[in-house]
């Protein structure tokens, strides 16, 4: 039998048809719109207890890292649509511009917010935490002696970890190095200190993790349910614990003006809030909240002294701070 | 004067024109309104995104590391792809059908993965690469580092090689021996044959690829930021990423670096039109019935083997070892005894809270590929016999515009795409369709430079002979021409399957709920760090398409297409 193209195209229709077919029997009847930037699993098992908690509710939800989701709501929004109804994602400076262009509502005014302390929500920016993920760091227990481990921060910029540091790049991964820089506490000195202490530079967290684990380097900075997930698994790291506390970088999130399903958003909000849904969130997401009424998860270090950051300092700075950030980025590698 | 109304043919190009035209000149359109408006509900216009953009720190030096790999990866994908496709094209060496099938699979590898994979095996510590060669060689100094601009260039070079391998194979085994048997009985040896009369002949396909490559090279955003970025290496790619973000987003400043990008390619474009010509020269089939002659290497068979087991055990063996290690053992850094292995993360990618996703998006991007595939090639085809064949005015028009969307960086393309598509009369923004013209849009050059490489070695005599016999347009088109190019355009419906299926730049920004792609997915996995799922999912990806290349192969009866046996 000789190949006829006719039919290659037939089958081609029939497919295209019988696909778009399904599509249309699948468009659901979704009432809320939920963009977020936990991961796949997470977000799914969330989007389970939300649809269990309220049966009425039928969530369409899009996930993506931070600032591939706060890139995409704005050029949604710049070209007259953006129609979601939740957002959530760690990029926190970026929630300062929203808050301007007056995209987001008010939700800090929430009685469940008030069970949130001051660090984990933003009345400027309109956010509350979903969750309060910490940089945590992490060493590999082969190549980092016992009793060497590191204990502080400060002691990261010194000659003992001179080439021994992998962190992420700020261009690709901004929680670790915009927390460091909208400190009081560590600042452009301890940036600088890091940098020039031969620290390669490269990717994302799950990256450095890796580096870690596989004993390409010796330390990095990462936040905990991914340091976690590994150690659970088997893998050679261990955290350190830190003198100076544990960085919190509190993941913003926030109900959008004009969404299509205001009601909706506006219950499931605040049930994510509220203590219910923070152990939830707990439980799914395997990610400690901010609310001290929720109980922690098992294996995330607890108690511990808190330390955050100035993510507006960031947003205001954000010029000046990119041009910092690539001149040491690469003064320092010249100088390795 | 009375009015002639325009010949079937006339209608039929311009109607080409106007759909290539409007698919790459309307996105395009908003990307140039995008790079002259600070924000695109501005009622201001300016140039500041082009100023701010070469003004920007450090762009000397990006510049420089750009012209130097994109140079580089370019030259080294022409060393590697010309002559594995010489040797599965025109040589006796053994097991070719298995070197042919290999070499494809780092071209249906996503960058970000071979990146990964490559991380892997090259870092100086602990690289799989380098603790083999300090065990053999008892020293403690790793072979190489990966982290370098050699390193980036080689990694690169791996993964773009198969452009220039599948254009030149093609070209290589369609090649008329007359003028070969021509030099044969003026006196000329196998070797004088081939480097006088064989290479100049697959020129055309060669400069093809190799254009491909080159643009390729400049768009690539993966491999720069995880190998180039650990270098301290900054490329373009990775500077439009830098300059993208921003808060707000500087849209207009990553629209206004492509623009750059689109005349380099232009005169690229033009510098192999000049340098080829449209000479017939390069016509080599013909009415009569042909069997390239292949070329007896002796002993030197084995040397030839030995160069095509080196590329495929760099490129595919390796980085494949690496992700069958990734899905198998408990924990990365462990060694692979039984130990450490586990179906765990196969369990848990499947079957747990993502998994439903997960093989949604699978579905989805099967779907996505075989039809974009399909239309895009159909497409193609009639663009590259109407840029080939036609004596029209506007074919070189034609020929550029359905080259434009190879320049534009798939991030840039898909903001073009959806300030495009977002708004009435289309109003396509999530749906998948939006995706799907994406893909068409975004890979059409690919299908039309396979097709065209095709349809310029068939001569122009069959057509005629059809002509002269009574067949109209159509009928020549159809029942001649397609199935003589029917390798190329096979080709091109693999190449545009195998991009579509791993396709990321432009799916990370119109995918939607429930319209999610393997892409998509795949990023989604690596930021979370799951790098056991992400080669699980990688491993997918060539599962599928290697199956999907085979049964397209088995339809369309193509034992033999474009090197992809």
């Amino acid at each position: 039998m000789n190949f006829r193209p006719t039919k290659f195209l037939a089958v081609s229709a029939f497919a295209a048809a019988a696909f778009f077919a399904s599509q249309s029997a699948m468009a659901k009847d979704a009432n809320l719109v939920f963009y977020s930037s936990l991961t796949t699993a997470a977000q799914g098992a969330l989007v389970k207890g939300i649809e269990k908690k309220f049966p009425d509710i039928k969530v369409e939800s899009i996930t993506a890292g931070g600032v591939s989701l706060y890139q995409r709501f704005v050029a949604e929004r710049t070209a007259g649509k953006g129609k979601i109804d939740l957002l959530h994602f760690s990029y926190t400076p970026g929630w300062y511009h929203l808050a301007k262009e007056g995209w987001v509502k008010n939700v800090t005014d929430f009685p469940e917010a008030k069970s949130f302390p001051d660090w984990a929500k933003d009345t400027k920016a309109q956010w509350v935490g979903l969750r309060a993920p910490t940089l945590q760091v992490i060493y590999n227990t082969d190549n980092v002696k016992p009793g060497e481990a590191p204990t502080s921060f400060a002691e990261l910029t010194t000659a003992k970890w001179k080439n021994r540091l992998v962190l992420v790049d700020p261009f690709q991964s901004a929680g670790l190095w915009d927390f460091f820089y909208g400190s009081d506490q560590f600042g452009k000195d301890y940036i600088k200190g890091l940098l020039y202490n031969g620290a390669l530079v490269q990717s994302r967290m799950g990256s450095s993790t890796e580096r870690v684990a596989t004993g390409e380097r010796d330390v990095t900075m990462v936040f905990e349910y991914i340091a976690i997930r590994r150690i659970n698994k088997g893998a050679k790291i261990k955290i350190a614990k830190m003198k100076e506390g544990t960085p919190v970088v509190p993941a913003s999130f926030g109900m959008v003006k004009g969404g299509p399903n205001p009601k909706n958003a506006e219950k499931v909000y605040r049930w994510i809030l509220s203590k219910e849904g923070q152990t939830v969130i707990t439980q799914k997401v395997k990610i400690n909240s901010a609310r001290s009424d929720v109980p922690h998860v098992k294996g995330i270090p607890y108690p511990f002294k808190a330390l955050s950051s100035n993510a507006e300092k960031i947003y205001k700075e954000q010029d000046e701070y990119r041009s910092f950030m690539t001149k040491h980025i690469r003064e320092a590698k010249k100088k390795k | 004067m009375m009015f002639k109304f325009p010949s079937t043919v006339r209608m039929l190009e311009w109607g080409c024109l106007l759909i290539v035209g409007f698919l790459v000149l309307y996105p395009l359109f908003w990307l140039l309104l995008g790079s002259i408006k600070p924000s695109l509900n501005s009622p201001e216009y300016n140039l500041d995104a082009f100023v701010a953009i070469y003004q920007a720190e450090y762009m000397g030096e990006v510049l420089r590391n750009t012209a130097v790999m994109s140079i580089g990866v370019t030259i080294l994908s022409v060393m590697i792809g010309v002559p594995l496709a010489w040797i599965v094209g025109r040589t006796d060496t053994p097991f070719k059908d298995y070197i042919s099938m290999i070499a494809i699979l780092p071209f249906i590898m996503p960058p970000v993965v071979v990146a990964v994979a490559w991380a892997y095996l090259g870092t100086p510590r602990v690289g799989f690469v380098n603790l083999f060669w300090k065990w053999i060689a008892g020293t403690n100094d790793p072979l190489f580092d990966i982290f370098t601009m050699g390193g980036l260039i080689f990694v690169m070079a791996l993964s773009l090689a198969p452009y220039v391998f599948i254009f030149t194979v093609t070209a290589f085994k369609n090649m008329d021996p007359t003028l070969e048997n021509a030099a044969h009985v003026s006196g000329a040896n196998q070797w004088q044959t081939t480097f006088r009369i064989t290479f100049p002949l697959a020129a055309p396909a060669i400069l093809s690829g190799a254009l491909l490559v080159f643009i390729q090279s400049l768009e690539i955003f993966a491999i720069p930021a995880t190998i180039g970025v650990s270098g301290g290496i900054y490329v373009f790619a990775t500077q439009l990423w830098r300059m993208m973000i921003g808060i707000p987003p500087n849209f207009s400043h990553a629209a206004a670096m492509s623009i750059p990008i689109l005349l380099i390619c232009g005169l690229a474009l033009w510098g192999q039109t000049k340098a080829l010509g449209r000479s017939a020269k390069y016509t080599t089939i013909g009415g009569k019935s042909f069997q390239p002659r292949l070329v007896r290497l002796g002993r030197l068979k084995w040397v030839a083997l030995g160069f095509a087991g080196t590329y495929l055990l760099v490129s595919a063996i390796l980085p494949l070892l690496t992700l069958i290690y990734g899905t198998f053992i408990s924990n990365r850094g462990r060694p692979p005894t039984l130990e450490f292995l586990t179906l765990e993360h196969l369990r848990e990618m499947l079957f747990g809270d993502g998994g439903d996703v997960i093989l949604r998006s699978i579905g989805n991007s099967l779907f996505l590929s075989f039809i974009g595939a399909t239309v895009g090639i159909a497409l193609a085809a009639v663009v590259a016999f109407f840029v080939v064949r036609s004596k029209w005015k506007a074919r070189g028009t034609l020929d550029f515009l359905a080259l434009i969307p190879v320049a534009i960086p798939g991030a840039v393309i898909a903001i073009a795409m959806m300030w495009a598509y977002i708004r009435e009369p289309f109003n396509l923004y999530h749906t998948i369709w939006i995706i799907l013209l994406a893909y068409i849009t975004r890979f059409l050059p690919f299908g039309v430079k396979a097709v065209s490489n095709a349809i310029t070695q068939i001569h122009e005599e069959l057509e005629r002979a059809a002509a002269v016999s009574g067949a109209n347009w159509f009928v020549v088109f159809w029942r001649v021409l397609v199935p003589l190019a029917m390798p190329g355009i096979v080709a091109g419906w693999i190449i545009l399957f195998v991009s579509m299926m791993r396709e990321l730049s432009a799916s990370i920004m119109l995918f939607s709920s429930n319209n999610e792609v393997i892409g998509t997915i795949l990023i989604q996995l690596y930021d979370e760090g799951l790098f056991s799922h992400v080669c699980i999912l990688s491993l997918i990806i060539v599962i599928l398409s290697l199956g999907s290349v085979a049964l397209v192969r088995w339809i369309t009866k193509q034992k033999d297409v474009g090197g992809l046996a």
